[in-house]
């Protein structure tokens, strides 16, 4: 099984957290929050899989192209 | 009295005829079976096979058809050919003629030295005279070929891109596609990307300026998809789109021609629709959150709002704060552009910015009526955001916006804050305007512009949060868009299920005020 990491489309702040390792998920299942541009900005899972990993915890700051989740299809 | 001879006694030029369908028998066999199967093995389509695919069928009229490198005997008698690796000619999609080029990776990889340089240049040359959209099909590596072909031409050159003075001209005239579809560099690479649909075919197109042996030589080691994949230079905005596979690009190029004229000189042609101009789906009324800090889906609302199935969207994986695609209102072509309020709010980047910039210029070029849907909070802002500069990139989008001509149409769904929400339209043009009940607008958004505009009536507050609270909700209070409508600020709020029959409208008011001819200022890649 391929685990692939899933990156936050946008610079911003987490601000939501709202799966956990070893959830599984659907396609378009929100995986994290980031507050970015006074939004929150989902970053959605690109496909159905299990949560492996998290990278970043509430408030922490991430970049462009960060990779915040792993998932495994 | 005539000098030509009876029927009967005819000269006779069988042979000639004979030996010209024997070279062209020779043209089409590529490379040769073996090559042709590597190209196979590969997953990949032949030159010839593509271009069958692309154009209706039986309709290719090639040109040069016997070009090639021959070796004769000493009595002159031909040995061996293999043909040129440019395949070119004419044919039409949907009845419609084009101009295709095609390079043959069977004939010493596409590379040039197996090249015939005249083909590509008169391909460009003849769709630019006789005004037909051109398409390439670039599988090939450079104009240069390698550094070995020094030993055979005994002298080295400044270096010229062949006909770059066609394929620069033919963006300000005719539709250029191309395909990226196996390894392509230098040359290929410049002919790739300087069209106004550009693609890279998944697993199989590969672009660089230089290739991962040499990249690799100069530190870490790369493969070629980390360096130029179909994956990198969508995002990167090199190229507008990912084809999935062959067929995909080959019905990509057909659906983007559907939109556009054959050249500048025509019009958009009206396509046929069975989508009632009064469709007006109830879902649209609740699609943008009262609660001002959560998203929406506006790819959901663009498809809802145009005829049934006509969204096409291009440039899916870069500047993405931006949506841009072709679509049709009533059968009219027209261009789409849409903020993505899930990538920074819709806030501009620079890369959001130079993919409006491209696009705008490309409607213009091509007599699009623009529709503009619009939830902009500014242009992005931050250190990153002023590193990239940009705002720089930001006006030149705006001078766009401001130098279009083509009929436009703004709708407001929820933000336009800031010169960047200030760019929906030329604002000197007849304002032809709708506004969502959503909308909220202005130089500055409230929520971020408090702390500065009430700097010392917070300080001096003994809690500031409720003061902050206090103030907020006293400037929310005006913040109703009913109240720029009394002002005639915003000139028509509607019900968004209103949305596509007004857009129909427009659609229909724009057709007759489009005028074909060349445009104040040409496209640029």
């Amino acid at each position: 099984m391929a685990v692939r990491k899933v990156a936050s489309e946008v610079a911003g702040s987490v601000w939501e957290i709202q799966v956990a390792v070893g959830d599984q998920v659907s396609a378009d299942d929100i995986l994290i929050v980031i507050e970015s541009m006074k939004m929150e900005l989902p970053v959605a899972s690109p496909f159905a899989g299990t949560v492996k990993a998290i990278h970043v915890e509430k408030g922490d700051l991430v970049e462009e192209g960060q990779a915040v989740v792993d998932l495994e299809a | 009295m005539s000098t030509s001879k009876p029927e009967s006694e005819a000269d006779d030029w069988s042979a000639e005829i004979a030996e010209l369908r024997a070279r062209q028998a020779a043209a089409r066999e590529m490379g040769g079976a073996d090559k042709v199967q590597v190209q196979k093995d590969k997953g990949k389509w032949t030159v010839r096979g593509r271009i069958d695919a692309l154009l209706d069928p039986g309709s290719f009229r090639e040109i040069g058809s016997i070009t090639g490198m021959a070796d004769y005997g000493p009595d002159g008698e031909l040995l061996a050919f293999t043909p040129a690796n440019s395949v070119i000619g004419r044919g039409r999609v949907e009845g419609r003629t084009v101009v295709v080029a095609g390079d043959d990776f069977t004939v010493r990889g596409g590379a040039s030295d197996a090249s015939i340089a005249e083909k590509q240049i008169q391909a460009e040359q003849m769709a630019n005279e006789l005004r037909l959209p051109i398409v390439r099909l670039i599988d090939g590596s450079g104009g240069g070929g390698s550094v070995k072909a020094l030993e055979t031409s005994g002298y080295t050159y400044i270096p010229a891109n062949p006909g770059w003075n066609w394929a620069t001209a033919n963006l300000s005239t005719v539709p250029v596609v191309c395909m990226g579809l196996g390894p392509i560099a230098g040359l290929g690479a410049l002919r790739l990307v300087s069209g106004h649909y550009t693609m890279l075919l998944r697993d199989q197109g590969f672009m660089f300026a230089a290739g991962p042996a040499i990249v690799s030589a100069l530190g870490k080691p790369v493969t070629k998809e980390e360096l130029g994949g179909a994956a990198v230079h969508a995002r990167s905005g090199a190229v507008d789109d990912i084809a999935e596979d062959e067929a995909d690009a080959m019905a990509k190029a057909r659906q983007f021609l559907s939109y556009l004229p054959s050249s500048v000189d025509g019009l958009p042609p009206r396509g046929d629709t069975t989508d009632p101009v009064d469709r007006q789906d109830a879902w649209l009324d609740g699609a943008v959150p009262h609660d001002r800090r959560k998203v929406y889906d506006m790819r959901k609302i663009v498809r809802s709002l145009v005829d049934a199935g006509s969204f096409m969207e291009i440039g899916k994986y870069w500047g993405k704060a931006s949506i841009t695609g072709l679509a049709r209102l009533d059968g009219w072509p027209v261009a789409i552009v849409a903020s993505d309020p899930r990538i920074y709010a819709g806030g501009w980047t620079a890369d959001t910015a130079d993919k409006l910039n491209r696009f705008i210029e490309m409607a213009e070029t091509f007599h699009l009526p623009v529709v503009h849907l619009v939830d902009i909070p500014g242009v992005l802002i931050g250190i990153e955001a002023e590193k990239s500069g940009a705002i720089r990139h930001a006006a030149r989008a705006l001078a766009s916006v401001y130098q279009a001509s083509v009929p436009w149409c703004s709708v407001v769904l929820r933000k336009a804050f800031g010169v960047a929400g200030a760019s929906m339209a030329n604002h000197t043009r007849f304002r032809y305007r709708y506004a969502w009940p959503s909308g909220d607008w202005g130089s500055l958004p409230i929520e971020g512009g408090i702390e500065a505009a009430y700097k010392a009536q917070l300080a001096a507050a003994e809690d500031p949060v409720a003061e902050r609270a206090m103030i907020e909700a006293k400037l929310n209070a005006v913040r109703s868009p009913f109240r720029t409508a009394e002002k005639f600020g915003v000139e028509e709020i509607i019900a968004p299920r209103e949305t596509r029959p007004l857009l129909c409208e427009f659609a229909n008011l724009a057709a007759p005020l489009r005028k074909p001819g060349k445009v104040g200022f040409g496209f640029r890649p």
